[in-house]
């Protein structure tokens, strides 16, 4: 749940939202390549790595949870405008109680 | 020799089977799968003891007729299992060397055998590290180097605690085991290596589903290769379904028969059981190329002979449950890998039992009548592809080897249980490994200052169900009422496929974790290091049993050139007195060897044969002093020499042999 609003799975494997089902295995296995156990070591980081781009392909990489992934992506895309709407809308608004 | 730290030493790959053994290894730029002393390039798992000495591989087996009770098989059925699995329970009733219950909590199986009239008892583990040492030994004649690291197959479906025990069983025989690597996966390794041969590197990506059925289990996986990268999608399988039920089924249907013919039971006559079952296995093997076969053993049980035809139709029709049970993990494998049936370019046969027409024939049809890849050696390939990966951990290949990798999963879930006997799944079955995942768990009751963490592997909801692990208890949560605390539970699987598991209470930062097996009947570090001396005991055992042996051989043949020697020698030129004398001496050196020969070591042959010498060449002597032309005969010696070959005469040059003489009458 930490996780989920911060890292964003098409980030971690340099994609975009749009891309499709071939693309992803294949950004998969290139960042496998990199960050496996058997090529980076044991480091902190390459664990870190590795275990981001499998949490990530895990989602975007099984075609229903790659779907409910994005209908969360737009949700909180919408979410998000309407937060900024209503900001801009509150600052409007105090701004106009100020001059008024 | 000692070993320098600069001595060249090599990773094998080891296909630890249940009835054969192979090991490979990558050597420049290829890999060479390795024939052992026999020149077999696969060993029997099998391992033997005598009144005299421990027999690894081929050797075991040759004699198991005369010494079925000690003679030892099947310890990958039994290892990482309990002794009252009912699979262990079933396996008992057919197996001739006796296996007990440790009698401790874990229940552990122990193996028993009569070694120079002393019981001795044998963890799974144990036998299985004596078959390793035999391979590693193979390796090593190979190489001229040592062998010192190795990587080791299972069956993808094997569980936590059968991989812990496998790994257990490397370093018991003195291997340090790089990575534990499922076998179908091993195989595909195997298959793309001899695909890229062909087609050079596939850029595009395929999907091949491995078929492995061997001597005593099966697996089925569903891999996508691409960028010389092996994805390993999903894993099915079942750890106890191969060819030695097949082979038990014919032994049973050969057994009614005899009962039938003769109103004779042969079931509690183990060398009569064992010599079927060796024809059965053979008939099982035949009926691949032949549509009928004969099983004969003379004198079976109370003399009476046995023949039996056996068609291929009533082989198949013995084992068809078998059969179509192996389709269900296929079906399975393909519906968790989310392709669709035609995804699969390459159908991949592993495993001597995917030589049985039917089996290729069920699968065949399963994929709609699609041609089935055989084009890689079904004895050879894990054993070939264990061979790469250990090149790749090790860092020895080349960089095409360099540049491979191998995505493993897991093939079972594993969670823990929640309230109501419920299994709360942290790590769902075929996730990529390596991988971590943890979930927060809170108490049940007000006040509660401790929980326990049970720890399960399976696929149904109600822990009762699956497999249990390991239990742990996380100490110490200050106290509050239910529901307040936060408890971090921390799954994390290696490469290997080990599970490690850890509790944390986010409050006091109080931590408690196990590895896994280690609760579960898994040997401690202590018992690893107990066996690996005894292992190394044994091996020193295992050397001066054969110094024994050959200065044994050698006094025989020595003996045999004694009494050449007194024929050839006529009665003008030696005295009968003396004839006499040198046949007394002969007769008593035989009948010392068929009775206190039994448990003499190399001190007490070597000893009678200088006796020997000594009184024959007090005769010699007495014969003529200058005649030499009976030495010539028998041996040319060289000057300075104190050894012939081949049990000649062993001259101590300088040593003048009066001082040998013992008795001078």
């Amino acid at each position: 749940m930490d996780f989920e609003g911060i890292l964003d799975h098409y980030a971690v494997l340099g994609l975009e939202q749009g891309c499709s089902a071939a693309e992803v295995r294949k950004a998969f296995r290139a960042k496998a390549l990199k960050w496996h156990p058997d090529k980076a070591g044991s480091s902190a980081e390459a664990r870190r790595r590795f275990q981001e781009a499998t949490d990530a392909y895990e989602v975007l990489g099984d075609e229903e949870k790659r779907k409910a992934y994005d209908g969360h992506l737009q949700q909180e895309k919408l979410e998000r405008a309407a937060a900024e709407k209503a900001a801009a809308e509150r600052a409007r608004a105090t701004q106009q109680a100020q001059q008024g | 020799m000692s070993p320098s730290p600069e001595e060249k030493s090599y990773a094998v790959g080891i296909d630890l089977g249940t009835t054969y053994s192979c090991v490979g290894v990558y050597k420049d730029g290829e890999v060479q799968i390795i024939a052992n002393d026999q020149g077999n390039r696969t060993t029997l798992s099998y391992v033997a003891w005598t009144e005299q000495e421990r027999l690894l591989g081929d050797a075991a087996k040759n004699q198991v007729a005369s010494n079925p009770t000690n003679t030892v098989f099947d310890a990958k059925r039994l290892i990482g299992r309990r002794f009252d699995d009912p699979i262990v329970q079933a396996d008992l009733k057919l197996w001739p060397f006796k296996v007990v219950s440790d009698g401790s909590k874990d229940d552990k199986p122990l193996i028993e055998v009569f070694y120079q009239g002393v019981e001795k008892r044998f963890h799974p583990e144990e036998i299985s590290s004596m078959i390793l040492t035999k391979m590693k030994q193979t390796g090593e004649a190979y190489l001229g180097h040592r062998v010192r690291e190795a990587v080791i197959t299972v069956p993808a479906y094997f569980n936590d605690a059968q991989r812990q025990a496998t790994k257990d069983a490397g370093e018991i025989a003195g291997l340090r085991v790089l990575r534990i690597v499922n076998e179908p996966t091993a195989a595909a390794i195997a298959y793309g290596l001899d695909k890229s041969d062909k087609s050079g590197v596939a850029e595009k990506e395929t999907h091949i589903l491995v078929f492995d059925m061997g001597g005593g289990t099966f697996d089925v996986s569903v891999l996508a290769i691409q960028d010389s990268v092996f994805e390993v999608k999903a894993t099915a399988g079942d750890p106890h379904l191969g060819g030695e039920d097949f082979d038990n089924r014919i032994l049973s249907h050969c057994i009614a028969d005899f009962r039938r013919k003769h109103q004779s039971d042969p079931t509690r006559n183990q060398r009569a059981l064992r010599r079927l079952r060796t024809q059965c296995e053979r008939a099982k093997r035949l009926l691949s190329t032949q549509t009928s076969v004969t099983i004969e053993v003379d004198s079976l049980h109370e003399g009476n002979d046995f023949s039996i035809r056996l068609s291929r139709a009533k082989f198949e029709e013995l084992c068809i449950d078998y059969f179509k049970k192996a389709m269900e993990p296929v079906e399975q494998c393909l519906k968790d890998s989310n392709l669709p049936q035609k995804a699969i370019t390459d159908i991949v046969m592993v495993g001597g039992s995917t030589r049985i027409p039917k089996v290729q024939e069920l699968i065949k049809a399963f994929f709609n009548g699609k041609e089935l890849c055989k084009s890689i050696n079904p004895d050879e390939a894990v054993a070939y592809g264990a061979a790469v990966q250990a090149a790749i951990v090790s860092g020895q290949g080349s960089e095409d080897v360099q540049n491979m990798l191998l995505l493993d999963v897991a093939p079972l879930s594993l969670g823990i249980e929640t309230a109501g006997g419920m299994m709360q799944v942290l790590i769902e079955r075929n996730s990529t490994v390596p991988t971590s995942k943890s979930q927060d768990f809170t108490t049940f009751e007000d006040y509660q200052d401790h929980v326990d963490i049970s720890v399960y592997e399976g696929e149904r909801a109600m822990v009762k169900d699956n497999n249990f692990l390991g239990k742990f208890t996380l100490k110490d949560i200050p106290k509050s009422l239910r529901g307040v605390p936060k408890i971090q539970v921390t799954f994390t699987i290696d490469t290997n496929g080990i599970l490690q598991v850890r509790a944390e209470d986010a409050k006091s930062q109080k931590r408690s974790e196990i590895q896994i097996a280690n609760e579960k009947g898994r040997l401690t570090q202590n018992d690893i290091q107990k066996m690996l001396q005894e292992a190394e005991k044994y091996k020193g055992e295992d050397e001066i049993s054969k110094g024994d042996m050959l200065a044994k051989e050698e006094l025989k043949v020595y003996m045999q050139r004694f009494e050449k020697g007194i024929q050839d020698l006529d009665d003008t030129k030696l005295q009968r007195e003396d004839r006499e004398r040198l046949e007394g001496k002969l007769a008593d050196a035989y009948k010392w060897l068929e009775n206190d020969g039994l448990k003499a070591g190399k001190p007490e042959f070597d000893g009678k044969q200088k006796e020997l010498q000594a009184v024959m060449n007090t005769v010699m002597l007495k014969i003529n002093r200058s005649q030499t032309e009976f030495w010539d005969q028998q041996v040319v010696h060289h000057e300075g020499e104190k050894t012939i070959d081949k049990g000649g005469f062993i001259l101590h040059c300088g040593v003048d042999i009066r001082d040998l003489i013992e008795d001078p009458q």
